[in-house]
């Protein structure tokens, strides 16, 4: 009778993972692949590019503008969301369709990671691969740490280009900006919020050692090169001393699991 | 002789009272041809969706809404079509007809036929009502009972197109009488005034607010709900219901202000109500669907082409085929990306382009001898 | 039936018309003659409304404008521009029908395209009923908007006014003594016409009273034999005008 009640626990508890996940948002989906469960994902954001597997998924669009039609014909049996995702009518929608929506807050720093981690294992139903998981993140925030405060902290700036040539920076509040933090860089744009356009004159004032982007940034501009000679970098101190790092977009910014490891390899290449 | 055969009048052509009733006859026939459109239309996107709804469950879901014995259809569809579509097709209608009239009626009132929404300010002005509560409408939410945060952002879109409006007809009088050139032009300024202020609020924004605007300027019909058809439709329907009590001062006035006067019509009540009534349908739509271009221009033309520009028929016409290329637009929308969709004013930019080409194409044809 | 009193329009404080009287009786036809600039359109505009004085007061019927209520003045009076600014497809009927609009729903059905019938018919376009107006010449359009006016107060004018402003500008010499003929069918059947006009010959022909503008004034008003006279002509224009008697009819010509 016991083992009876026991198995049906069991079986009901593997009816309760989700087997049709829409995940709305990239640090969401890579952490679901990296906690095993990506089979269940059924449909991504456009922010979901990693892994590769993640890109053959249906696409529901862009994580600010859903469609509740949309999402609800792809059948799902749980929505993860980030804090980002919405308009809010679209879910709402998807609650009233008796859908569970799971959403994330938005918390940019490294510390919210492990805790994102434990959630999304939570709803995936994969607690002790989510456990793993968090202790391995919390190991690499350990090696950060010990890379990132050797010597004095250098001033850095990220930097994302428009393919006209017109910059912007990165300011508080943005993944970029809690990166360059986590690598013990500072932010010489951390008295602005978001990304805002910067002129040459501000860059050469503020006098970055070190310039970060990404490589959608590298393409749009025309190459590295090219990105260089750009007239608001080409005379910045980091641009002189070509510390100029390139990271992949997704796995600097993306806030996952990643985030630990790409954080120490910045906070290594800036001080080489 | 050959004199007499050259003075000698050809047959004539029917009676008047004859002509009139072949165009009243084809109006009537024209009128119908809409009405079926927008069914059309309507039925069209009630079916067709990313998520498939076979016919029979419609019909099925459509005769027990209506009291016939049915056979009941599963949760998720029935939330899709009451929740989800229906008002999505309802909301898309209402804007489309508001977007159509107010265009009808801002080119009667201006004597010009590209007298747009768009043109005249009317929505530009509106779009910066909206951008500044997205933008700053956090510092005002806390001040507020919580219900009323939700109608931050249409009362603030309205009142935008309404001082627009008034901020033009204020500028335009010139001896007590507003004068259209003048109007035109304060609508030019008001228009760029508009679109400075936006992009100095999109500058002052964080980045989320900065794609929030972007695609709310591109128009978005995704978020429809019941609630904001319960918003939208009344001012609607009053414009709609109202408007045509304004159609033959509207047709007088194309003569010119002083003709419509001595036709008996009081020209300076006829335009204060027509711009009241527009200003509060092209109010409502960008609150509720963001800037949705080409609707206002392109619908009233292809009625004045088709049938000429008495605004009695103009106006209820102009109505009908708004709502039937909106609901059209948006079921193209939805489906043409899906599961994501793209946002609306690129469609009717990309529907209603080439058809207002292919208008002016067959209009050219038709006017060589 | 009109009665203008003291008309003084200033702009930019110079005065454009100064101290003028005006009276228009039933069954005549009024016309307003002078060299350009010499204040006949605005004179005009004042009399129907469209321009305040800035002295002076205007009645109909011995009511002063401003207490007639619009709709109720259109049924009796009706204006017919220089041009129009119109330029939306209507076809022709549809403008001519316009004139009926202060009298719908107060006729007996189909009194509205009767009159418009005959209206068109009084100025040779019961043929061009379905064109498109704005395929129109100049002249067409011209003789559009007189139907309309027409279509408003009826061709026979007992009671009504009709105020032109150089109707005849675009038409050809067949279609001007047409114009004029139709004016003399609504004045001789009781109405009060009023018009302003260029040409000395239809002047002398149809006019039952002239009022000759100079300079903002009137510089002499009365019977059309006594006032087209060369002197008076010669002040008005600044030019030498020939006045021939031939038989019955008086032509004018310069120099």
């Amino acid at each position: 009778m016991r083992s009876l009640l026991l198995s049906l626990l069991c079986a009901g508890s593997a009816l309760a993972a989700p087997q049709r996940v829409v995940s709305l948002g990239g640090d969401l989906t890579e952490i679901a692949f990296a906690l095993g469960r990506g089979g269940a994902i059924v449909a991504v954001d456009l922010t979901s590019v990693y892994p590769a597997e993640a890109q053959k998924l249906p696409r529901v669009g862009y994580v600010r503008a859903l469609s509740a039609e949309g999402i609800l014909a792809m059948k799902p049996d749980l929505i993860l969301a980030s804090g980002d995702a919405g308009p809010p009518e679209v879910l709402r929608q998807l609650e009233r369709a008796g859908v569970p929506v799971v959403t994330l807050p938005k918390d940019h720093t490294l510390a919210g990671i492990t805790a994102k981690i434990r959630a999304v294992a939570g709803a995936l139903d994969a607690k002790s691969a989510g456990e793993k998981l968090a202790g391995a993140f919390d190991a690499d925030c350990r090696t950060v740490e010990a890379a990132s405060h050797a010597g004095r902290p250098l001033a850095a700036v990220f930097v994302m280009a428009r393919g006209d040539g017109a910059l912007s920076a990165a300011g508080s509040g943005t993944a970029a900006d809690a990166m360059l933090a986590a690598a013990g860089l500072r932010n010489v744009f951390a008295g602005t919020e978001g990304y805002k356009p910067v002129s040459a004159e501000m860059l050469l004032d503020l006098a970055p050692a070190v310039l970060v982007t990404g490589t959608r940034t590298v393409q749009a501009s025309g190459g590295l090169d090219r990105l260089k000679q750009n007239p608001a970098l080409s005379l910045t101190p980091a641009v002189k001393a070509d510390r100029v790092l390139v990271f992949d977009d997704m796995y600097l910014l993306g806030l996952g699991p990643r985030a630990a490891r790409a954080a120490r390899e910045l906070a290594i290449a800036a001080r080489r | 002789m050959a004199l007499a055969a050259i003075a000698a009048p050809p047959a004539g052509p029917p009676d008047l009272r004859v002509q009139l009733r072949r165009a009243r006859v084809r109006r009537r026939w024209q009128f119908a041809g809409l009405v079926a459109l927008l069914a059309g239309a309507g039925l069209a996107a009630m079916m067709i969706g990313p998520m498939r709804i076979p016919p029979r469950d419609l019909g099925a879901w459509a005769m027990g809404r209506l009291g016939f014995p049915a056979e009941p259809i599963g949760a998720a569809e029935r939330l899709v079509i009451e929740r989800i579509r229906l008002p999505r097709v309802v909301l898309a209608a209402c804007i489309g007809a508001a977007l159509a009239t107010a265009g009808a009626a801002f080119q009667g009132l201006f004597r010009n036929p590209l007298a747009d929404p768009g043109l005249i300010g009317v929505s530009a002005a509106g779009a910066l009502g909206a951008v500044g509560i997205i933008v700053l409408g956090h510092r005002l939410t806390p001040a507020l009972p919580g219900w009323a945060a939700p109608f931050l952002l249409p009362v603030a879109a309205f009142a935008g197109s309404l001082a627009a409006v008034l901020a033009i007809y204020r500028v335009s009088l010139h001896e007590g009488r507003p004068v259209m050139a003048t109007m035109l032009l304060a609508g030019v300024a008001i228009n760029a005034l508009a679109s400075a202020a936006t992009g100095f609020l999109t500058f002052l924004a964080t980045d989320q607010q900065v794609r929030d605007l972007t695609f709310w300027l591109l128009g978005s019909l995704g978020a429809a709900s019941w609630p904001k058809v319960a918003l939208v439709a009344p001012g609607v329907l009053l414009g709609l219901a109202l408007l045509p009590f304004a159609a033959r001062a509207l047709n007088a006035l194309l003569l010119g202000e002083e003709e419509a006067g001595h036709l008996g019509f009081d020209v300076w009540r006829t335009k204060w109500i027509v711009m009241a009534l527009a200003a509060v349908m092209v109010g409502l739509s960008v609150a509720f669907a963001g800037v949705i271009g080409f609707v206002g221009l392109i619908v009233p033309h292809a009625i004045r082409l088709a049938a000429g520009p008495d605004h009695r028929f103009l106006l209820p016409a102009s109505a009908l085929l708004g709502a039937a290329l909106l609901v059209a637009a948006d079921l193209f929308a939805r489906c043409i990306v899906a599961p994501a969709e793209l946002p609306i004013g690129i469609l009717t930019a990309l529907l209603g382009a080439p058809f207002f080409l292919w208008l002016l194409l067959r209009v050219k044809v038709a006017w060589q001898p | 039936m009109i009665d203008a009193r003291g008309i003084v329009v200033e702009r930019m404080g110079r005065p454009i018309v100064s101290d003028v009287n005006f009276r228009a009786a039933a069954g005549g036809i009024t016309a307003i003659l002078g060299a350009n600039g010499a204040g006949k359109s605005t004179l005009l505009r004042v009399l129907c409304g469209d321009c305040r004085p800035d002295r002076g007061s205007v009645r109909y019927f011995g009511r002063p404008l401003a207490d007639w209520r619009p709709v109720e003045l259109a049924r009796r009076r009706a204006v017919v521009p220089q041009s129009s600014a119109l330029n939306f497809p209507f076809t022709v009927a549809e403008v001519v029908l316009q004139g009926r609009a202060p009298h719908l729903e107060r006729g007996a059905p189909g009194v509205d395209e009767s009159a418009a019938a005959a209206a068109l018919d009084a100025v040779d376009l019961a043929r061009a009923a379905s064109r498109d107006y704005t395929t129109l010449s100049g002249g067409e359009r011209q003789r559009v908007h007189l139907a309309r006016a027409l279509a408003q107060v009826g061709l026979d004018g007992g009671g009504r006014c009709l105020l032109l402003d150089e109707p005849t500008s675009s038409l050809d010499l067949r279609h001007q003594h047409d114009v004029l003929r139709v004016l003399r069918r609504f004045a001789d059947s009781g109405g009060c016409a009023v018009v302003v006009l260029h040409d000395l010959n239809l002047c002398m022909r149809y006019a039952d009273k002239v009022v000759l503008m100079h300079y903002g004034r009137v510089l002499g008003s009365g019977d059309a034999n006594a006032i087209l006279t060369p002197d008076w002509l010669g002040i008005a224009y600044g030019l030498r005008v020939r006045r021939i008697e031939a038989g019955r009819d008086v032509l004018f010509s310069a120099g």
